[in-house]
């Protein structure tokens, strides 16, 4: 087929992607390469690795505390996506509205954004004190806040307990409070980019179906479930898929705010990753949980995929 | 058309090039003039001590005239990955300041000094601080650089709130914890601003310590000795400090330096914690409320203190002038002239003994380090048992005395656990 056309013509495309190539194989194939290896080792980096085969993944899985942070990684990204859905939606339809000044609304819901995961999360930190602000507002309604950062209680079990229910069953024990505390964070950080992209979904709709909707009598709930919702569900996908890519390796917050703790409770895998890895140099274990991290989004990517309709077309 | 093929290909050459050879860019072991060039790492010193260092360098370099030194400055928070990097990439530091010297010391990548130095220049330093951090199994891997011992701030306002009096601070563990929830009863306040999470000082290994409640390992290093009636005594006495309001609710999930905010957001009343140097975050009104005394004792009657240290890769080529001039940055002259513009303290002894630390006050920084000086003979250093795993075993401490600090479990079930995991690693780490 390319018989007829000249080797420097049939090179030139390859010639213009070979930078990105390049850049994709030197920081992305290589390194997940070098990590599968590495997983099949024992590595401290100091010494030479020595071949365990699959040993670092038989002991994740007989690693009581690889199974904890997991489920506590599975739990946030339960908490986290959805409502990452839900408000950025909210705040889109918001901030879609053509009112005076709404640039201004625009930049300032999207200032968590570029601020800092450290600076974001010292000042959370003192808001969530027992004796912070939120404590503070609290007590303003006669309530006395917990330590949000320090509390392994279920916000469940919490919430049955302020209504006069004492509960004492499992069921009612998760998430736990600090957990929930670290999801607000990243929640409040991560909406207003998710913001961006509904945004952009809302005004890529025909501004005459929702006219017709309005003269066939439809009101603003009806239009937003049968007009809006539908129209950017390709939006939703990509949110979706992004955001739980973004909660299952979620470090920053953690690192900053916890340490993992208290006693693990909100532990996640990308901070058990680097605790092996930088803490215990047990590089060759950090680098089989980092593919297990992996296999884990890519099971959700798929989920999330198939949920919310990427392969219609198919 | 030639053209538009080759640059962009030209150009990922270039790319792949500057890529791969980088790491290998950084400066060799000799410079043009044959002279042996030393690479010196240190911690955060930045401009504010720039002319010290550098003229200390020049004060070396003048007296030997084959060696070059290249100061390098790293920032606090990165100090140990950068090591880390830089012994991977095969081209450390020659002499360095560093932190987190465990894992370093248990993957045996230093040298070890006591085959480097001579026993006149060990006799220098303060033999707790020579034989402190940088020990393991028995040698020294570490210069002590300086010193920090620990002591007590307080804040008068917050004790007198309480009904206490300001002028008579705790003298000893137990009583800084009674006090804590009198604070905490009497004001809403908490009493001690302590974290359980790694902690610059007073992690609970420390705490055992410093009721005497040490070795924490049999002789052999095969089994943990820690499940014992005075353990649990301990345990329980903080275990009951921390439910009753002594100490903040966070301490359980705090991160670094928490502990100093606490205090100087006025949310604590007491800090047991390091010299002057936290004073650089106090303001004026702060100052007039700050109380300062010595650390409160626990059985031992000891106080803990801790040092900076340098130590010398093993695979540096000239290991012989990096402990050379890692001695003339610790010789006394030099220890002097730092302490003089920071609030730090000596490991050397003929400095430690200096008029410097007697005389009169300039400020609130040099009275909290003279207060610390005072201490300094009764100080121990608060280094981590040599054994494996040591950071693991840690984390297992933290956890399990947290999860009885939260209710989830009583002291002696902690115990018992960290005992059984302790000599389950213990058994896989066989020495």
């Amino acid at each position: 087929m390319n018989k007829g056309i000249p080797f420097r013509q049939r090179a030139t495309p390859y010639a213009f992607i070979a930078p990105g190539l390049l850049l994709l194989a030197t920081f992305f194939t290589y390194p997940l390469l070098d990590t599968f290896w590495l997983s099949l080792h024992r590595y401290n980096i100091f010494h030479p690795p020595v071949w365990v085969g699959l040993d670092n993944f038989r002991r994740a899985f007989g690693d009581e505390l690889f199974w904890r942070v997991t489920a506590n990684t599975l739990l946030y990204a339960a908490m986290v996506v959805p409502a990452l859905v839900v408000v950025s939606f909210i705040l889109a339809l918001l901030v879609n509205a053509t009112i005076r000044g709404i640039r201004i609304f625009r930049t300032a819901y999207y200032i968590p954004v570029v601020t800092s995961i450290v600076v974001a999360g010292i000042a959370w930190k003192w808001l969530y004190n027992s004796d912070g602000l939120i404590n503070a507002l609290l007590r303003g309604f006669g309530i006395a806040g917990p330590s949000w950062l320090a509390d392994t209680r279920g916000v469940p079990a919490a919430l049955l307990n302020f209504i006069g229910l004492e509960v004492t069953s499992g069921w009612f024990s998760e998430p736990c409070i600090a957990l929930a505390s670290v999801a607000m964070v990243t929640i409040w950080k991560a909406s207003p980019y998710y913001m961006i992209i509904y945004l952009a979904g809302l005004q890529g709709i025909p501004p005459q179906l929702e006219e017709a909707a309005r003269v066939d009598g439809a009101g603003w709930w009806r239009i937003v479930r049968h007009i809006t919702i539908p129209s950017i569900q390709p939006y939703t996908l990509v949110v979706s898929i992004i955001a739980t890519i973004g909660a299952l390796r979620t470090f920053g917050e953690v690192y900053v705010m916890t340490s993992g703790g208290p006693f693990h409770r909100t532990n996640l895998l990308a901070y058990y990753i680097y605790t092996l890895g930088f803490k215990y140099l047990e590089v060759g274990y950090a680098a089989a949980v980092s593919l297990l991290l992996l296999v884990l989004i890519l099971v959700f990517a798929i989920i999330n995929f198939r949920v919310a309709g990427g392969d219609a077309d198919k | 058309m030639r053209r538009s093929v080759l640059l962009p290909s030209l150009g990922s050459l270039c790319l792949a090039a500057a890529l791969a050879f980088a790491p290998g860019c950084s400066g060799s072991n000799q410079d043009e003039d044959g002279k042996i060039v030393l690479e010196f790492w240190t911690i955060a010193l930045g401009d504010a001590f720039a002319d010290y260092i550098n003229g200390m360098i020049a004060d070396y370099e003048a007296q030997n005239p084959g060696i070059r030194v290249e100061w390098v400055d790293v920032s606090g928070g990165e100090v140990a990955e950068k090591f880390i990097a830089a012994l991977v990439a095969g081209d450390p530091p020659d002499l360095a300041n560093v932190y987190d010297l465990p894992r370093f010391l248990e993957y045996d990548v230093l040298s070890n000094l006591d085959s480097l130095v001579t026993d006149e220049e060990r006799d220098r330093f303060l033999p707790g601080f020579w034989r402190g951090m940088g020990q393991y199994h028995g040698a020294n891997y570490a210069i002590p650089f300086y010193a920090s011992v620990n002591m007590m701030w307080y804040n008068k306002e917050i004790f007198a709130a309480a009904g206490l009096d300001p002028e008579r601070p705790p003298t000893t563990m137990t009583e800084m914890l009674k006090m804590g929830r009198i604070i905490h009863e009497r004001t809403g306040k908490y009493g001690v601003s302590w974290r359980l999470h790694p902690s610059l000082v007073g992690p609970p290994w420390v705490l055992l310590r410093q009721e005497g409640i040490w070795p924490l390992f049999n002789e052999d290093r095969s089994r943990t000795t820690i499940n014992n009636p005075q353990a649990l005594e301990l345990f329980e006495s903080w275990i009951d400090a921390y439910k009753h309001g002594a100490i903040p609710p966070e301490a359980l999930a705090a991160a670094s330096r928490d502990e100093v905010n606490w205090f100087i957001e006025g949310r604590a009343a007491m800090l047991p914690f390091s010299g002057g140097w936290i004073t650089r975050y106090f303001d004026k009104s702060f100052e007039g409320k700050v109380g300062m005394t010595s650390h409160p004792r626990g059985a031992l009657g000891l106080v803990p203190g801790t040092s900076q240290v340098l130590v010398v890769p093993r695979m540096s080529p000239h290991r012989e002038e990096a402990v050379d001039f890692g001695l003339f940055v610790t010789s006394p002259r030099y220890q002097l002239e730092f302490c003089s513009y920071v609030a730090i303290l000596p490991t050397t002894k003929e400095a430690a003994a200096d008029p410097f630390f007697s005389q009169p006050p300039r400020n609130i920084s040099d009275e909290a380090n003279q207060i610390s000086a005072a201490d300094l003979p009764n100080s121990f250093v608060a280094a981590p048992p040599d054994t494996k795993s040591w950071s693991r075993m840690e984390d297992i401490l933290y956890e399990e005395f947290a999860k009885a600090m939260g209710g989830q479990q009583s002291a002696q079930e902690a115990l018992t656990r960290v005992e059984r995991k302790w000599n389950h690693l213990l058994r896989f780490t066989a020495l």
